[in-house]
């Protein structure tokens, strides 16, 4: 993927704390630690704006990996079945007329 | 002037699969809810299933973030326990006992289609009060698939 270079003002103050980021080892160079910033911004207000998209990729995420094979449509409304049995007994005292 | 959205009670295995199989047609149906094209319903015992489901089989992170995706969807209603209390002897019969929550939630609901893979809903008396269709039906009403 490409990148665009464009020029960016900062207080120097910040400059400095980045500075010290890539002394420390932690980013090679100042613009690593910045690419790395811009990232966590944006994940951070995507699940502002979007949330239930962050939330969904997350799940998804899980569950590719997790690397457990998927089970077929009929073993998972299987499973949901025993769940669905299980809550219910639990449930079912309270819904009693 | 603006169109009615169609209300539809999204049945768990819809988030199961459109989870575990974004290209499916549950996670088309699921891309619908997140873009605000149809309205999303669900229920008490929808979130307690799907909880269990992403738990059981992928873990307590998996679980949590499944929940959270499904009670952050735009325009989302929820049919609550109490809410189904006071209906849901009504329906009695019409499914297997365990189904019966979620076919009354639709019910209370006043939804325009319950949409759930569960031949339960698809093979008894319940499109009697109902419409119950499979997810790749739901997308053929709404004009997305052939």
């Amino acid at each position: 993927m490409g990148t665009v270079a464009f020029p960016l003002r900062l207080p120097k103050k910040l400059l400095q704390e980045i500075d010290q980021l890539v002394k420390a080892g932690l980013y090679e160079s100042r613009s690593e630690a910045l690419r790395d910033a811009v990232r966590r911004l944006i994940e951070t207000k995507r699940l502002l704006l979007e949330p239930y998209g962050y939330y969904r990729l997350q799940a998804e995420e899980a569950v590719l990996s997790s690397k457990i094979p998927l089970a077929s449509p009929e073993e998972v409304i299987e499973r949901v079945r025993k769940i669905r049995e299980e809550l219910w007994r639990k449930e079912r005292e309270y819904f009693e007329p | 002037m603006s169109l009615k959205k169609i209300r539809a009670y999204l049945d768990t295995n819809v988030f199961i699969f459109g989870i575990e199989r974004p290209a499916s047609d549950s996670g088309i149906v699921l891309d619908l809810a997140e873009e605000g094209k149809i309205v999303p319903v669900t229920s008490y015992f929808t979130l307690n299933e799907l909880r269990e489901y992403f738990a059981r089989t992928y873990g307590r992170e998996a679980a949590i973030n499944a929940i959270y995706f499904l009670v952050s969807l735009p325009n989302l209603e929820i049919v609550t326990r109490d809410m189904l209390k006071q209906e849901i002897n009504k329906y009695k019969g019409i499914v297997p006992d365990e189904d019966l929550p979620h076919l009354a939630s639709a019910i209370i609901a006043r939804v325009d289609y319950l949409v759930s893979y569960n031949r339960y809903f698809i093979e008894s008396n319940a499109k009697n009060y109902v419409k119950t269709i499979k997810q790749a039906d739901f997308l053929e009403i709404l004009g997305i698939k052939p």
